[in-house]
Protein backbone atom coordinates (compact mmCIF):
# COMPACT_ATOMS: atom_id res chain seq x y z
CA UNK A 1 0.00 0.00 0.00
CA UNK A 2 3.00 2.64 0.08
CA UNK A 3 3.32 2.14 -3.96
CA UNK A 4 -0.57 3.21 -3.90
CA UNK A 5 0.70 6.35 -1.49
CA UNK A 6 3.41 6.99 -4.10
CA UNK A 7 1.61 7.33 -7.18
CA UNK A 8 0.49 11.03 -7.19
CA UNK A 9 4.32 12.09 -6.54
CA UNK A 10 5.22 10.12 -9.51
CA UNK A 11 2.42 11.36 -11.67
CA UNK A 12 3.78 14.65 -11.21
CA UNK A 13 7.58 13.96 -11.54
CA UNK A 14 6.42 11.99 -15.20
CA UNK A 15 4.36 15.14 -16.07
CA UNK A 16 7.05 17.19 -15.89
CA UNK A 17 10.01 15.04 -17.04
CA UNK A 18 7.97 13.17 -20.33
CA UNK A 19 8.07 16.25 -22.19
CA UNK A 20 11.69 16.41 -21.79
CA UNK A 21 12.56 13.16 -23.17
CA UNK A 22 12.51 11.02 -20.25
CA UNK A 23 10.25 7.65 -20.66
CA UNK A 24 8.51 6.36 -18.00
CA UNK A 25 7.05 2.82 -17.31
CA UNK A 26 4.83 1.77 -14.58
CA UNK A 27 5.34 -1.95 -14.17
CA UNK A 28 2.71 -3.65 -12.98
CA UNK A 29 3.67 -6.95 -11.47
CA UNK A 30 2.35 -9.86 -8.71
CA UNK A 31 -0.09 -8.35 -6.51
CA UNK A 32 1.56 -8.07 -3.29
CA UNK A 33 -1.06 -8.21 -0.44
CA UNK A 34 -3.54 -10.55 -1.60
CA UNK A 35 -7.05 -9.51 -0.83
CA UNK A 36 -6.47 -5.99 -0.12
CA UNK A 37 -9.58 -4.68 -1.59
CA UNK A 38 -10.54 -7.91 -2.04
CA UNK A 39 -7.72 -8.12 -5.01
CA UNK A 40 -5.97 -10.95 -5.69
CA UNK A 41 -3.40 -12.95 -8.43
CA UNK A 42 -4.89 -12.92 -11.48
CA UNK A 43 -4.90 -16.73 -13.10
CA UNK A 44 -4.16 -15.57 -16.61
CA UNK A 45 -2.88 -13.01 -18.68
CA UNK A 46 -5.76 -11.26 -19.99
CA UNK A 47 -7.13 -10.80 -16.12
CA UNK A 48 -3.59 -9.39 -15.67
CA UNK A 49 -4.27 -6.98 -18.66
CA UNK A 50 -7.58 -6.16 -16.76
CA UNK A 51 -6.32 -5.52 -13.39
CA UNK A 52 -3.72 -2.80 -14.90
CA UNK A 53 -6.37 -1.29 -16.71
CA UNK A 54 -8.53 -1.09 -13.17
CA UNK A 55 -5.23 0.16 -11.91
CA UNK A 56 -4.68 3.06 -13.74
CA UNK A 57 -8.41 3.95 -13.94
CA UNK A 58 -8.71 3.70 -10.45
CA UNK A 59 -5.61 5.63 -9.31
CA UNK A 60 -6.11 8.02 -12.28
CA UNK A 61 -2.29 8.28 -13.54
CA UNK A 62 -1.56 9.24 -16.58
CA UNK A 63 2.01 7.06 -16.32
CA UNK A 64 2.44 4.41 -19.39
CA UNK A 65 1.97 1.11 -17.53
CA UNK A 66 3.52 -2.25 -18.50
CA UNK A 67 2.51 -6.07 -17.70
CA UNK A 68 4.66 -7.94 -16.72
CA UNK A 69 4.75 -11.68 -17.77
CA UNK A 70 2.60 -14.36 -15.78
CA UNK A 71 5.99 -15.81 -15.01
CA UNK A 72 6.72 -12.44 -13.29
CA UNK A 73 9.99 -12.31 -15.73
CA UNK A 74 10.72 -8.44 -15.36
CA UNK A 75 10.39 -8.83 -11.66
CA UNK A 76 12.46 -12.08 -11.28
CA UNK A 77 15.45 -10.41 -13.71
CA UNK A 78 15.49 -6.69 -11.69
CA UNK A 79 15.11 -8.67 -8.35
CA UNK A 80 12.70 -6.14 -7.71
CA UNK A 81 10.64 -4.71 -4.55
CA UNK A 82 6.74 -4.40 -4.68
CA UNK A 83 7.73 -0.33 -5.58
CA UNK A 84 11.10 -0.74 -6.95
CA UNK A 85 12.94 1.81 -8.81
CA UNK A 86 14.98 1.89 -11.62
CA UNK A 87 16.22 4.75 -13.79
CA UNK A 88 18.28 3.41 -17.20
CA UNK A 89 20.54 5.65 -19.18
CA UNK A 90 20.14 6.04 -23.37
CA UNK A 91 22.78 3.32 -23.15
CA UNK A 92 20.84 0.97 -21.36
CA UNK A 93 22.76 0.64 -18.11
CA UNK A 94 21.54 1.27 -14.72
CA UNK A 95 21.88 4.52 -13.53
CA UNK A 96 20.38 4.52 -10.14
CA UNK A 97 18.47 2.20 -8.34
CA UNK A 98 15.68 2.04 -5.01
CA UNK A 99 14.44 -0.26 -3.37
CA UNK A 100 11.51 1.83 -2.65
CA UNK A 101 10.41 4.55 -4.91
CA UNK A 102 10.89 8.02 -3.66
CA UNK A 103 8.49 10.98 -5.93
CA UNK A 104 11.11 13.75 -4.25
CA UNK A 105 14.43 12.03 -4.72
CA UNK A 106 13.64 10.88 -8.27
CA UNK A 107 12.54 14.43 -8.96
CA UNK A 108 15.89 15.39 -7.80
CA UNK A 109 17.56 13.08 -9.87
CA UNK A 110 16.27 13.66 -12.80
CA UNK A 111 16.92 17.41 -12.58
CA UNK A 112 20.62 16.80 -12.29
CA UNK A 113 20.51 14.63 -15.47
CA UNK A 114 18.28 16.58 -17.37
CA UNK A 115 17.78 20.16 -16.02
CA UNK A 116 14.85 21.29 -13.39
CA UNK A 117 11.74 22.25 -14.18
CA UNK A 118 10.94 25.76 -13.74
CA UNK A 119 7.26 25.38 -11.89
CA UNK A 120 7.30 21.79 -11.07
CA UNK A 121 3.95 20.32 -10.99
CA UNK A 122 2.48 19.76 -7.06
CA UNK A 123 0.48 16.76 -6.10
CA UNK A 124 -2.07 18.94 -4.79
CA UNK A 125 -2.77 20.33 -8.14
CA UNK A 126 -3.46 16.62 -9.47
CA UNK A 127 -7.06 15.06 -8.59
CA UNK A 128 -5.72 11.48 -7.54
CA UNK A 129 -7.61 10.57 -4.74
CA UNK A 130 -7.54 6.65 -5.08
CA UNK A 131 -11.24 5.88 -5.57
CA UNK A 132 -13.00 1.93 -5.16
CA UNK A 133 -16.55 2.00 -6.57
CA UNK A 134 -19.39 1.07 -4.00
CA UNK A 135 -20.75 -2.41 -4.93
CA UNK A 136 -23.90 -3.69 -4.70
CA UNK A 137 -23.30 -6.37 -2.08
CA UNK A 138 -22.09 -5.60 1.51
CA UNK A 139 -18.63 -6.70 2.44
CA UNK A 140 -17.64 -6.94 6.00
CA UNK A 141 -19.85 -8.65 7.23
CA UNK A 142 -18.37 -12.54 7.24
CA UNK A 143 -15.56 -12.27 10.36
CA UNK A 144 -12.30 -12.87 9.23
CA UNK A 145 -10.41 -15.86 10.01
CA UNK A 146 -8.40 -15.71 13.07
CA UNK A 147 -4.99 -16.44 12.36
CA UNK A 148 -3.31 -19.03 14.76
CA UNK A 149 0.40 -18.57 13.34
CA UNK A 150 2.30 -17.61 10.62
CA UNK A 151 1.56 -19.09 7.31
CA UNK A 152 3.36 -18.91 3.72
CA UNK A 153 1.79 -18.85 0.49
CA UNK A 154 1.18 -21.75 -1.28
CA UNK A 155 1.43 -22.55 -5.55
CA UNK A 156 -1.99 -22.47 -6.59
CA UNK A 157 -3.10 -23.06 -10.26
CA UNK A 158 -6.62 -23.49 -11.79
CA UNK A 159 -7.49 -26.55 -13.44
CA UNK A 160 -8.46 -25.41 -17.14
CA UNK A 161 -10.91 -27.40 -19.20
CA UNK A 162 -9.52 -29.82 -20.97
CA UNK A 163 -9.29 -28.87 -24.76
CA UNK A 164 -7.28 -25.68 -22.89
CA UNK A 165 -5.14 -27.17 -21.37
CA UNK A 166 -4.06 -29.18 -23.92
CA UNK A 167 -3.35 -26.45 -26.18
CA UNK A 168 -6.36 -26.92 -28.84
CA UNK A 169 -8.90 -25.06 -29.39
CA UNK A 170 -9.55 -22.53 -26.34
CA UNK A 171 -13.64 -22.80 -27.30
CA UNK A 172 -13.95 -25.04 -24.48
CA UNK A 173 -12.18 -22.60 -22.12
CA UNK A 174 -14.03 -20.07 -23.93
CA UNK A 175 -17.80 -21.40 -22.95
CA UNK A 176 -16.11 -22.44 -18.97
CA UNK A 177 -17.40 -19.32 -16.40
CA UNK A 178 -14.04 -17.22 -15.36
CA UNK A 179 -12.46 -18.17 -12.34
CA UNK A 180 -14.78 -16.14 -10.23
CA UNK A 181 -13.25 -16.90 -6.83
CA UNK A 182 -9.89 -16.99 -6.79
CA UNK A 183 -7.62 -19.29 -4.33
CA UNK A 184 -4.83 -18.07 -1.53
CA UNK A 185 -3.66 -20.96 -0.22
CA UNK A 186 -1.11 -20.91 2.30
CA UNK A 187 0.29 -23.64 4.44
CA UNK A 188 2.01 -23.16 8.04
CA UNK A 189 5.89 -24.18 8.47
CA UNK A 190 5.01 -27.56 9.24
CA UNK A 191 3.20 -28.06 5.96
CA UNK A 192 5.52 -26.91 4.12
CA UNK A 193 8.59 -29.22 5.72
CA UNK A 194 6.88 -32.16 6.36
CA UNK A 195 3.51 -32.29 4.46
CA UNK A 196 1.44 -32.67 7.23
CA UNK A 197 -0.17 -29.25 9.28
CA UNK A 198 -2.42 -26.79 8.86
CA UNK A 199 -3.34 -25.23 5.59
CA UNK A 200 -5.61 -21.96 5.14
CA UNK A 201 -8.09 -21.50 2.57
CA UNK A 202 -9.34 -18.07 1.47
CA UNK A 203 -11.80 -17.96 -1.90
CA UNK A 204 -11.82 -14.13 -2.96
CA UNK A 205 -14.15 -12.80 -5.43
CA UNK A 206 -12.40 -11.50 -8.32
CA UNK A 207 -13.92 -7.56 -8.48
CA UNK A 208 -13.21 -7.81 -11.99
CA UNK A 209 -16.35 -9.88 -12.31
CA UNK A 210 -18.51 -7.60 -9.99
CA UNK A 211 -20.33 -10.52 -8.40
CA UNK A 212 -21.27 -11.42 -5.18
CA UNK A 213 -22.09 -14.68 -3.37
CA UNK A 214 -25.53 -15.70 -3.16
CA UNK A 215 -25.90 -17.25 0.10
CA UNK A 216 -29.33 -18.80 0.08
CA UNK A 217 -28.00 -21.10 -2.77
CA UNK A 218 -26.62 -23.43 -0.28
CA UNK A 219 -23.43 -21.13 0.10
CA UNK A 220 -19.81 -22.61 -0.64
CA UNK A 221 -18.31 -26.29 -0.18
CA UNK A 222 -15.03 -27.91 -1.10
CA UNK A 223 -13.56 -30.94 -1.16
CA UNK A 224 -9.50 -31.83 -1.24
CA UNK A 225 -8.24 -34.70 -2.87
CA UNK A 226 -4.90 -36.37 -3.89
CA UNK A 227 -5.60 -38.12 -7.09
CA UNK A 228 -3.47 -41.39 -7.48
CA UNK A 229 -3.28 -41.63 -3.63
CA UNK A 230 -5.39 -43.93 -2.02
CA UNK A 231 -4.01 -43.41 1.81
CA UNK A 232 -4.70 -39.57 1.30
CA UNK A 233 -8.51 -38.76 3.76
CA UNK A 234 -10.27 -36.00 1.31
CA UNK A 235 -10.58 -33.02 3.33
CA UNK A 236 -13.87 -31.47 2.93
CA UNK A 237 -15.32 -28.09 3.98
CA UNK A 238 -18.57 -26.08 3.84
CA UNK A 239 -19.53 -22.18 4.73
CA UNK A 240 -22.14 -21.89 7.88
CA UNK A 241 -25.53 -20.04 6.94
CA UNK A 242 -25.25 -16.20 6.94
CA UNK A 243 -27.73 -13.52 8.14
CA UNK A 244 -26.73 -12.07 5.34
CA UNK A 245 -28.23 -13.13 1.61
CA UNK A 246 -25.61 -11.56 -0.38
CA UNK A 247 -22.13 -10.24 -0.02
CA UNK A 248 -18.35 -10.39 -1.46
CA UNK A 249 -16.18 -11.37 1.77
CA UNK A 250 -13.60 -13.73 1.37
CA UNK A 251 -14.65 -17.55 2.30
CA UNK A 252 -11.79 -18.66 4.59
CA UNK A 253 -11.43 -22.44 6.15
CA UNK A 254 -7.84 -23.91 7.54
CA UNK A 255 -7.81 -27.51 6.88
CA UNK A 256 -5.37 -30.15 8.74
CA UNK A 257 -3.14 -32.09 5.67
CA UNK A 258 -1.43 -35.17 6.09
CA UNK A 259 0.38 -35.33 3.25
CA UNK A 260 3.97 -35.86 1.37
CA UNK A 261 6.00 -33.22 1.51
CA UNK A 262 5.85 -31.19 -1.91
CA UNK A 263 2.38 -33.20 -3.04
CA UNK A 264 0.08 -31.78 -5.21
CA UNK A 265 -3.38 -31.87 -3.86
CA UNK A 266 -6.51 -31.26 -6.14
CA UNK A 267 -9.33 -28.53 -4.21
CA UNK A 268 -12.91 -29.19 -6.09
CA UNK A 269 -15.22 -26.26 -4.89
CA UNK A 270 -18.70 -25.17 -5.72
CA UNK A 271 -20.56 -22.12 -4.83
CA UNK A 272 -23.36 -20.23 -6.19
CA UNK A 273 -22.47 -15.85 -7.41
CA UNK A 274 -24.67 -13.37 -8.93
CA UNK A 275 -23.42 -10.56 -11.07
CA UNK A 276 -24.06 -6.80 -9.16
CA UNK A 277 -25.75 -5.78 -12.34
CA UNK A 278 -28.59 -8.37 -11.80
CA UNK A 279 -28.14 -10.32 -15.35
CA UNK A 280 -27.48 -14.05 -14.11
CA UNK A 281 -27.24 -16.29 -11.32
CA UNK A 282 -24.96 -19.36 -11.18
CA UNK A 283 -23.97 -22.62 -9.73
CA UNK A 284 -19.85 -22.74 -10.05
CA UNK A 285 -18.07 -25.97 -9.69
CA UNK A 286 -14.30 -25.53 -10.48
CA UNK A 287 -10.77 -27.16 -9.66
CA UNK A 288 -7.75 -26.23 -8.76
CA UNK A 289 -3.93 -27.66 -8.33
CA UNK A 290 -2.30 -26.81 -4.45
CA UNK A 291 1.18 -27.97 -4.52
CA UNK A 292 2.91 -27.92 -1.10
CA UNK A 293 5.30 -25.72 -1.35
CA UNK A 294 6.17 -22.03 -1.48
CA UNK A 295 5.14 -19.31 -4.12
CA UNK A 296 8.19 -16.51 -3.85
CA UNK A 297 5.43 -14.40 -5.86
CA UNK A 298 2.45 -15.46 -3.43
CA UNK A 299 2.53 -11.73 -1.22
CA UNK A 300 0.97 -11.70 2.15
CA UNK A 301 -2.31 -10.59 3.35
CA UNK A 302 -2.04 -7.54 4.26
CA UNK A 303 -5.56 -8.16 6.72
CA UNK A 304 -2.90 -11.15 8.42
CA UNK A 305 0.58 -9.02 9.47
CA UNK A 306 -0.59 -5.59 8.74
CA UNK A 307 -3.53 -5.99 11.14
CA UNK A 308 -0.76 -6.90 13.73
CA UNK A 309 2.30 -4.50 13.20
CA UNK A 310 -0.14 -1.65 12.40
CA UNK A 311 -3.59 -2.28 14.56
CA UNK A 312 -5.87 0.60 14.77
CA UNK A 313 -3.75 3.70 13.91
CA UNK A 314 -6.30 5.57 16.12
CA UNK A 315 -5.10 4.27 19.55
CA UNK A 316 -2.07 5.84 19.44
CA UNK A 317 -4.00 9.55 19.74
CA UNK A 318 -3.01 10.12 23.28
CA UNK A 319 -3.90 13.75 23.29
CA UNK A 320 -7.31 12.23 22.06
CA UNK A 321 -7.52 15.23 19.19
CA UNK A 322 -8.56 13.21 16.51
CA UNK A 323 -5.14 12.81 14.84
CA UNK A 324 -2.30 10.96 15.35
CA UNK A 325 1.14 12.37 15.18
CA UNK A 326 4.68 10.62 14.13
CA UNK A 327 4.91 11.62 18.00
CA UNK A 328 2.34 9.93 19.29
CA UNK A 329 2.94 6.90 17.39
CA UNK A 330 5.66 3.84 19.00
CA UNK A 331 8.95 4.85 17.14
CA UNK A 332 9.67 1.26 15.99
CA UNK A 333 6.57 1.17 14.19
CA UNK A 334 6.60 5.36 12.98
CA UNK A 335 7.26 4.95 9.68
CA UNK A 336 5.98 1.59 8.85
CA UNK A 337 2.40 3.12 10.19
CA UNK A 338 2.75 6.13 8.08
CA UNK A 339 3.45 4.57 5.03
CA UNK A 340 0.41 2.51 5.26
CA UNK A 341 -1.75 5.01 6.65
CA UNK A 342 -0.90 8.28 6.28
CA UNK A 343 -2.36 9.43 2.27
CA UNK A 344 -1.83 13.03 1.97
CA UNK A 345 1.88 13.05 3.14
CA UNK A 346 1.40 15.01 6.45
CA UNK A 347 2.48 12.56 8.77
CA UNK A 348 -0.66 13.03 10.31
CA UNK A 349 -3.07 9.99 10.63
CA UNK A 350 -6.78 11.17 10.56
CA UNK A 351 -9.74 9.18 11.52
CA UNK A 352 -10.78 9.37 7.77
CA UNK A 353 -7.36 7.66 6.67
CA UNK A 354 -7.66 4.77 9.20
CA UNK A 355 -10.92 4.17 8.10
CA UNK A 356 -9.98 3.93 4.46
CA UNK A 357 -6.76 1.68 5.94
CA UNK A 358 -9.37 -0.68 7.74
CA UNK A 359 -11.72 -1.06 4.60
CA UNK A 360 -8.81 -1.25 2.45
CA UNK A 361 -7.30 -4.63 4.15
CA UNK A 362 -10.91 -5.97 5.93
CA UNK A 363 -10.89 -5.35 8.84
CA UNK A 364 -12.67 -3.20 11.66
CA UNK A 365 -10.94 -1.32 14.08
CA UNK A 366 -9.70 -3.10 16.91
CA UNK A 367 -9.34 -6.33 15.81
CA UNK A 368 -6.44 -7.68 15.86
CA UNK A 369 -6.62 -11.08 13.61
CA UNK A 370 -4.75 -13.26 15.87
CA UNK B 1 43.36 -20.96 24.00
CA UNK B 2 40.66 -22.91 22.34
CA UNK B 3 38.42 -21.69 25.20
CA UNK B 4 39.30 -17.78 24.29
CA UNK B 5 38.76 -19.18 20.30
CA UNK B 6 35.72 -20.44 21.28
CA UNK B 7 34.67 -17.49 23.09
CA UNK B 8 35.43 -15.06 20.37
CA UNK B 9 33.26 -17.39 17.80
CA UNK B 10 30.61 -17.15 20.21
CA UNK B 11 30.46 -13.54 20.82
CA UNK B 12 30.90 -12.98 16.78
CA UNK B 13 27.63 -15.20 16.45
CA UNK B 14 25.78 -13.41 19.14
CA UNK B 15 26.98 -9.71 18.08
CA UNK B 16 25.84 -10.96 14.66
CA UNK B 17 22.32 -12.64 15.80
CA UNK B 18 21.48 -8.97 17.56
CA UNK B 19 22.62 -7.00 14.76
CA UNK B 20 20.08 -9.23 12.60
CA UNK B 21 17.37 -8.95 15.29
CA UNK B 22 17.60 -5.17 15.83
CA UNK B 23 17.44 -4.87 11.93
CA UNK B 24 13.96 -4.13 10.61
CA UNK B 25 12.17 -6.22 8.33
CA UNK B 26 12.51 -3.34 5.54
CA UNK B 27 16.47 -2.97 6.58
CA UNK B 28 16.51 -6.78 5.60
CA UNK B 29 14.55 -6.88 2.34
CA UNK B 30 16.30 -3.52 1.35
CA UNK B 31 19.53 -4.84 2.11
CA UNK B 32 18.71 -7.68 -0.15
CA UNK B 33 17.55 -5.75 -3.01
CA UNK B 34 21.17 -3.84 -2.73
CA UNK B 35 23.03 -7.10 -2.97
CA UNK B 36 20.64 -8.78 -5.71
CA UNK B 37 19.27 -6.85 -8.05
CA UNK B 38 21.04 -5.21 -11.10
CA UNK B 39 24.03 -2.44 -9.83
CA UNK B 40 24.68 0.69 -11.09
CA UNK B 41 26.34 0.47 -14.55
CA UNK B 42 24.86 -2.87 -15.31
CA UNK B 43 23.34 -3.25 -18.49
CA UNK B 44 19.86 -3.91 -17.76
CA UNK B 45 18.89 -7.54 -18.65
CA UNK B 46 16.35 -9.65 -20.93
CA UNK B 47 13.04 -9.64 -20.07
CA UNK B 48 9.98 -8.92 -21.23
CA UNK B 49 6.51 -8.13 -20.72
CA UNK B 50 3.40 -6.95 -22.49
CA UNK B 51 2.07 -3.48 -23.25
CA UNK B 52 -1.69 -2.69 -22.20
CA UNK B 53 -2.93 -3.61 -25.77
CA UNK B 54 -1.18 -7.50 -25.26
CA UNK B 55 1.52 -6.79 -27.94
CA UNK B 56 5.10 -8.16 -26.06
CA UNK B 57 7.14 -5.53 -24.39
CA UNK B 58 10.88 -6.00 -23.93
CA UNK B 59 12.86 -4.32 -21.48
CA UNK B 60 15.40 -3.63 -23.75
CA UNK B 61 13.64 -1.76 -26.14
CA UNK B 62 13.87 1.92 -24.35
CA UNK B 63 17.04 2.40 -25.14
CA UNK B 64 18.30 5.65 -26.32
CA UNK B 65 15.73 6.97 -23.94
CA UNK B 66 16.64 8.16 -20.32
CA UNK B 67 14.00 5.89 -18.77
CA UNK B 68 12.69 5.26 -15.39
CA UNK B 69 11.20 1.96 -14.41
CA UNK B 70 8.46 1.99 -11.36
CA UNK B 71 6.99 -1.22 -9.80
CA UNK B 72 3.76 -1.68 -8.67
CA UNK B 73 0.64 -3.05 -8.56
CA UNK B 74 -3.14 -3.28 -7.34
CA UNK B 75 -2.06 -3.48 -3.65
Amino acid sequence: MPFLRNVPGLEAVYRDYAPKGVRFRMIYKSIVHPGTNGYTEPYTLAERLRHVKVARQRLRTTVPWICDSMDNAIKAALKAAPNAEFVVDAEGKVLRKRFWHDPAELRAFLAEQVGAVERPTQVADLDMQLVFPERKAPRGVVKPLAMTERMRGLRVAPVLPKAAAAGGDDEAADSAPPFFAKLVAEGCRQLLRTGEGRLYLGFYLDPLYEVHWNNPAGGLSFRIERPGDAEFEDVTGQTPNYEHDIDIDPREFFADIAAAKGAELRLTVRYTVCDDAETFCMPVEQSYTITLERDPHAGSRAGDWMTELCGDPMQFDKNEDGRVTRAELPAKRAQLIINHVDRNHDDVITAAEAKLFHDMIRIKPGETGR
Amino acid sequence: MTCLRLGVVLATVLSAGAAFAQQTMTERMNAGFEKRAPQVGDELPDAKGFELTGEPYALRGDRGHLTVLVFGCLT
